[in-house]
């Protein structure tokens, strides 16, 4: 193919995307044509999603997202951005869900992909990537206790990370910076494992005082 | 005297000594100050020669005062700090401006919502021509210890982390004659203000027939507090108390200032009522030398018992954190990278990271001048937690009481209500519960 192909072919797209994103819906029919400003929802969906999850709705915060970005594991976040936000809804959902969502009835099938976690491994490989993803918000943002409570959090389901997590937990329970109620249902399941039966309920008399339901306090290894 | 005629001297009159401005139109440009070289910086402080009757002030370094002005962000509420105004999200008067004339760029639907809010934060006294009107000790003393100078105004000037150094140095700037005089230069009073007791007794009775106190609170005087109609006009939320004029101005000052306010300040609100000199001396003997009652001793904020109800956080963030503490403590994801002054920084003070946008981030406590996270609840030496302390102190404050160690919050606004507090009290003594 010429040069001069080349050029024109640039041209014809770059006509083509920039006519697609000015009139996501052209009024031509009987009407006048204008642009119409399309507002990502995302903005509010993902502040929605966070609410959720702070008030205890994990698998609604989780589906959200799934909904809103089906690819998110595919995407590269940047600290502070919007994917990142959702990428930490999500993770914590995941943990609180000990790797499985059971979100089919809230997420189109076509999209469901692993997220269930309902075939051998596909828990454990999402509670792995919950755990990455904070361990990667956690390391750029090493003030960032909440976040630092939901790795925790993360961490204390898997077996070989659980010592990290007491570290982590036992250090923010000191200073009375443990950010959520699920990060004491953490704390005090970590107790219990290690035969600290006092321990275990100082942390979970905190979690069920903060918990909006007693169900975030349930400890489940 | 004919009714209207009252009227219109007391809406002039109240703004006696107001040495306040006019409230900013919407769209009108802030007159600052030129920029100063260094050296004039430095000849201009020893120019700053307090008269024989002021408190005593030793200037100090104006350029660092400058340096000051900047730093601890005196632009982003007032006009006149020999800086220029900061962009829109920084200019807290300005932002409430465009906010409250619906002209800011945000969600419509939310427009009504903050209008309510912002409205009482609109106005703040300009420092045009400060050196011109205030004592600069007083501007020292003041800077370091607060208080409520304009009753009318619901904010107070914050109380800033400034050393004495700080504050002198910050006096001596603001103190220089930066600007010429809008007008002809000033002229020497023609009488001389005394203690005389007629004088005295006379400029007390010019205060009612004059309609000075229509506007203005002169706390101590034995007048009773100003009674007008709602809404009233914005600018008299500048009128000071008058009881602060002696600390303020020299009586010569008064003098001038009585004659004609747009001599010395070329933006003032208070107009030229054409007093006749010996009204404009009397009147300034009686600010000057009048009798005043003693200041009211500190008292003791209100407290009210823990509620027996369960409260939740949805409560407590709907009826305070929202609407009080998120504004300058927020999360600076959200914020465009800006958490405000209580978040990442500002006024002045180092970035706390006190984030109080969401229940996690109040569970992340702060920043404390070691650099360490603590809680927001770890209990105080008086066995408050760090948060309940705060906000009883600024009921402290506002009685009257200061403590060097913890600062009043919120910062610069009226103290939170007995009710209120003790919401905040209660949610954190049942566990602080989602």
């Amino acid at each position: 193919m010429s040069f001069r192909k080349h050029g024109v072919m640039a041209l014809a797209m770059g006509f083509c995307t920039a006519t697609s994103a000015l009139a996501p819906q052209a009024k031509a029919c009987g009407g006048e044509w204008y642009p119409e400003a399309m507002v990502d929802p995302r903005i509010q969906g993902v502040a929605q999603a966070e609410k959720a999850l702070s008030s205890g709705k994990h698998l609604a915060a989780a589906a959200s997202v799934i909904r809103m970005m089906p690819h998110i594991k595919t995407l590269k976040s940047k600290p502070g951005t919007l994917v990142a936000r959702a990428e930490r809804v999500l993770a914590v959902a995941l943990s609180r869900a000990h790797g499985a969502l059971p979100v089919a009835r809230e997420v189109p099938r076509d999209v469901l992909g692993a997220w269930q976690g309902s075939r051998d491994g596909e828990a454990t490989a999402n509670v792995a990537w919950s755990v990455d993803v904070l361990r990667r918000q956690a390391s750029g943002k090493t003030e960032d206790v909440a976040l630092k409570t939901d790795l925790a959090e993360a961490l204390a389901r898997v077996p070989e990370h659980r010592s990290e997590a007491r570290s982590l937990l036992e250090d923010l329970a000191k200073r009375d910076l443990i950010a959520s109620p699920e990060g004491y249902a953490a704390l005090a399941m970590l107790r219990s494992q290690s035969g600290d039966a006092d321990g275990q309920k100082l942390a979970l008399k905190r979690c069920e005082a903060m918990a909006k339901s007693q169900d975030a306090c349930l400890i489940r290894s | 005297m004919p009714h209207p005629q009252l009227i219109a001297i007391a809406a002039s009159v109240g703004l006696l000594l107001g040495f306040g401005c006019k409230s900013p139109a919407p769209d009108q440009a802030r007159p600052e100050r030129p920029a100063l070289s260094s050296r004039a910086l430095a000849a201009a402080s020893a120019r700053v020669e307090p008269g024989p009757a002021s408190l005593a002030f030793e200037p100090g370094d104006a350029a660092r005062g400058k340096a000051l002005v900047a730093e601890y962000e005196c632009n982003r509420c007032h006009q006149g700090t020999g800086h220029g105004t900061p962009k829109l999200d920084q200019d807290c008067v300005g932002c409430h401006e465009q906010i409250a004339t619906g002209k800011f760029g945000a969600n419509r639907a939310k427009l009504p919502e903050w209008q309510a809010h912002v409205a009482p934060y609109r106005d703040v006294p300009s420092l045009t021509a400060l050196g011109a009107r205030v004592r600069p000790a007083w501007i020292r003393d003041y800077l370091l210890h607060p208080h409520d100078l304009r009753p009318n105004l619901l904010q107070t000037m914050p109380r800033l982390k400034l050393t004495p150094d700080q504050a002198r140095d910050i006096a001596t700037f603001l103190s220089l004659p930066l600007e010429a005089p809008a007008g002809s230069p000033l002229p020497t009073p023609v009488l001389a203000v005394s203690a005389d007791p007629a004088h005295v007794a006379r400029g007390k009775q010019l205060m009612t027939e004059r309609g000075c106190i229509g506007c203005h609170h002169m706390t101590g005087a034995g007048f009773s507090p100003p009674v007008r109609s709602e809404p009233a006009p914005r600018s008299l939320g500048l009128a000071p108390d008058l009881r602060f004029a002696r600390e303020r101005a020299e009586p010569a000052t008064l003098v001038n200032w009585l004659l004609d306010p747009t001599r010395l300040k070329h933006d003032a609100a208070m107009p030229n009522l054409g007093l006749p000199a010996e009204d404009a001396r009397d009147l300034a003997a009686f600010l000057s030398f009048g009798a005043l009652e003693p200041p009211a001793a500190p008292k003791a904020p209100s407290r009210l018992p823990l509620l027996a109800r369960p409260v939740r956080f949805a409560e407590v963030n709907a009826k305070v954190f929202a609407v009080t503490c998120r504004h300058c403590h927020t999360n600076p994801d959200l914020a465009g990278g800006d958490g405000g002054p209580g978040n990442t920084g500002g006024f002045g003070f180092e970035p706390r990271k006190i984030d109080f946008s969401s229940y996690q981030g109040i569970q992340s406590g702060g920043v404390d001048a070691q650099g360490q996270r603590v809680s927001l609840f770890e209990k105080t030496s008086e066995g408050l937690p760090r948060l309940v302390a705060a906000l009883v102190q600024r009921a402290r404050e506002e009685g009257g009481g200061a403590s060097e160690d913890l600062r009043g919050m919120p910062l610069g606004l009226p103290a939170l209500s007995p009710e209120d507090i003790q919401l905040v009290e209660s949610w954190v003594d049942q566990g602080r519960p989602l």
